[in-house]
């Protein structure tokens, strides 16, 4: 009996053997429509990441907008622009991240790292890291975007389209003079009145700049090489330059994010435009401080001023429009030197 | 002893050997089953998935460095077609030409985005017909599995360079900024047109060509839609530079027309010259025209100089797979 017995419990194990390599069947099968579930999540969550991705510069330009709008309409600098401006945009993102949490499950963060001028003046770097994590699969990539802060449609960037209402504008001279009064904007031009003039209260001369203007809208000069400004004796380019209102690279210029704080120059590539005496007056100077707006506003002990003499590029009904350029300024835009 | 020999052997225990034989012949038989179909199924996905990824990685990605077509060498480039030029559309899957053709003349650079085993072709078939397929990478798959990934894409057909374009439906919504030189000489014979009132008038835009492009491209003038000889209201451009100032105007024609003696007729600078292009349009918005100056690589034929080749054209790219 206890040998029988012996026999058909070896019998019995050897039974359970299939049954082991069923089950070892059956979780293969399992097995494999995990990994297809997870090939389908991975899917999901790159293309979501993409459309984070996509909105980041829409939304760093509408923060740098309303952060330069802002500034304009009260005439303060704000401390540090970057990480305000860093703050802003991770809000917004955070605010976007939360509605594809809700729609589709995916936990998405998007951290803005940093937001810094770019190697181009006209352009702010955003840096910033998209994590995206649903279930077991977790993905991160990061991402440095340059985002123009010229008119919306910069795809060419010398198009004659532009819709005022996206362009950005130059907050430095609202910091610089608002709160002395007088100012206000005609035709895309910001027209001092008599708030340059007092601004340089002290300096030689400032008397010219009673009613100056400067271009309002940023806007890249298609005048390039600069030296061209000066080409002709009549100086036409540079009337039209200064007609239309464009902004000029520069190495002395303070860029977007540094005038937010109300710094005419800065140790990052920036920009520079023409401040113009309105030459309605009688009054005619030979020299006076340069008409560039980082000289103009250099700082408030006016160290970093220096005079220019007198341009005269267009005559016009007994009228002659000036303004005034130092050597530098007068080789950069190749008007010739006075003899 | 008889017990002992005669338990081991018993008719019982041959049934249930056989039943075991049969069980285990059965589960063996369902995993091999099984097992090919989990290998076959994991190694379509594995091609699909990766004939998707390079796919991707094409059409999504300007490839490393940004701007490795214009490489005289491809040391340790990455290839990818997305168009960068066009900021807004990084990830719009438009596709740059010149980066297509980088990879048509050196098609070995698709292995750095496939594994070693594995080999592909790559075709371009625009949706207008009447464009030319656009053989990128031209190989036969070999006899068994072919994975094939079929994505809808944008591409620019030709080399076509714009250096200035006016749009007057884009002036009319946002006004033109752009004021013109020649409003200094004659400011009345110059005014800009007036839609509202049905005023024709001068939209101007300035641009600049780098003296190497001067040198190395034809460029062309060329209206879209096309300008028709028969109609009564006669468009007209001038090109200048601002210290250069031209008067006459010159009518469009309704093929486009090469203007490289202009040009260079125009070009003093040493490195890059400015130029100002004045378009002469009706009042009519619902008549107006873009217009356009595009530069092409020199000797490409003026029959390839069209209208649909600015625009990014929608095509299809095919992309086959196979392990070699």
């Amino acid at each position: 009996m206890e040998n029988k017995g012996y026999i058909l419990g070896g019998l019995s194990f050897l039974l359970i053997i299939p049954s082991i390599l069923l089950l070892m069947v059956l979780v293969d099968m399992v097995n494999m429509d995990e990994s297809v579930d997870t090939i389908i999540k991975s899917d999901n969550s790159f293309y979501i990441s993409g459309d984070v991705e996509r909105n980041i510069p829409i939304i760093t330009r509408q923060v740098l907008k309303e952060t330069v709008d802002n500034v304009i309409s009260n005439g303060n600098s704000i401390p540090n622009s970057r990480i305000l401006i860093k703050n802003a945009v991770e809000h917004r993102m955070n605010d976007l991240c939360a509605n594809y949490q809700n729609n589709s499950g995916v936990n998405i963060r998007c951290v803005i790292n940093s937001v810094d001028s770019a190697s181009d003046p006209f352009e702010v770097e955003v840096n910033s890291t998209i994590l995206v994590m649903k279930g077991n699969i977790t993905y991160n990539h990061i991402v440095n975007q340059n985002i123009s802060i010229l008119g919306t449609d910069h795809r060419n960037k010398f198009s004659i389209n532009s819709n005022d209402s996206n362009e950005i504008s130059d907050p430095l001279p609202f910091i610089k003079c608002k709160k002395i009064g007088g100012m206000s904007i005609k035709n895309a031009r910001i027209s001092y009145g008599s708030s340059l003039k007092k601004y340089l209260e002290g300096v030689n001369g400032s008397e010219i700049y009673e009613n100056a203007s400067s271009p309002y809208h940023i806007k890249r000069c298609p005048y390039d090489p600069y030296k061209s400004h000066g080409n002709s004796t009549k100086l036409t380019t540079l009337k039209n330059c200064i007609d239309n209102g464009y902004y000029h690279e520069s190495n002395d210029g303070a860029c977007l994010l540094c005038r937010l704080e109300g710094r005419a120059t800065c140790n990052h590539y920036g920009f520079e435009t023409f401040i113009v005496p309105s030459n309605e007056g009688n009054q005619k100077f030979i020299r006076a401080t340069c008409s560039i707006d980082h000289v103009i506003f250099g700082n408030k002990n006016f160290n970093d001023s220096y005079p220019g003499d007198s341009v005269q590029y267009y005559f016009n009904n007994n009228t002659a429009y000036e303004l005034f350029l130092d050597n530098g300024h007068r080789a950069k835009y190749g008007v010739p030197d006075i003899k | 002893m008889v017990d002992s020999s005669g338990q081991i052997f018993t008719i019982d225990a041959l049934l249930a050997l056989l039943l075991i034989t049969i069980l285990i012949g059965i589960s063996a038989n369902t995993m091999g089953i099984v097992g090919d179909k989990i290998l076959e199924y994991s190694s379509e996905q594995s091609i699909q998935r990766i004939a998707g990824d390079t796919a991707d990685e094409l059409i999504k990605t300007p490839g490393m460095p940004e701007n490795w077509e214009n490489y005289k060498y491809f040391t340790n480039i990455v290839p990818g077609l997305a168009d960068i030029e066009n900021g807004t559309n990084k990830f719009g899957n438009i596709l740059s030409m010149r980066k297509i053709s980088s990879l048509k003349k050196n098609p070995e650079l698709i292995k750095r985005l496939l594994p070693e085993n594995m080999d592909c072709n790559l075709i371009i078939y625009p949706i207008n017909t009447s464009i030319p397929v656009i053989d990128v990478i031209s190989k036969t798959p070999l006899k068994g599995d072919v994975s094939v990934v079929n994505r809808t894409v944008l591409y620019d057909y030709k080399l076509i360079d714009i250096y200035s374009n006016i749009k007057p439906d884009d002036i009319h919504v946002n006004g033109s900024e752009y004021i013109c030189t020649h409003s200094y000489t004659n400011p009345y014979s110059h005014k800009p047109p007036d839609f509202n009132s049905r005023k024709s008038g001068w939209l101007c835009a300035a641009f600049n060509i780098d003296l190497e492009d001067i040198k190395s491209k034809d460029f062309y003038i060329l209206t879209d839609p096309v300008m028709s000889d028969n109609t009564d209201f006669h468009a007209s451009w001038i090109l200048d530079t601002p210290n250069r100032i031209i008067n006459n105007s010159q009518n469009f024609t309704s093929n486009p027309m090469l203007i490289n003696s202009i040009i260079s007729e125009l070009s003093e600078s040493k490195n890059r010259e400015i130029f100002v292009l004045h378009v002469f349009i009706g009042g009519d918005i619902k008549h107006s025209f873009n217009t356009y100056i595009v530069g092409v690589p020199r000797g490409t034929s003026a029959q390839d100089v069209r209208l649909d080749n600015i625009n990014p054209q929608p095509a299809f790219l095919i992309m086959k797979l196979w392990i070699k």
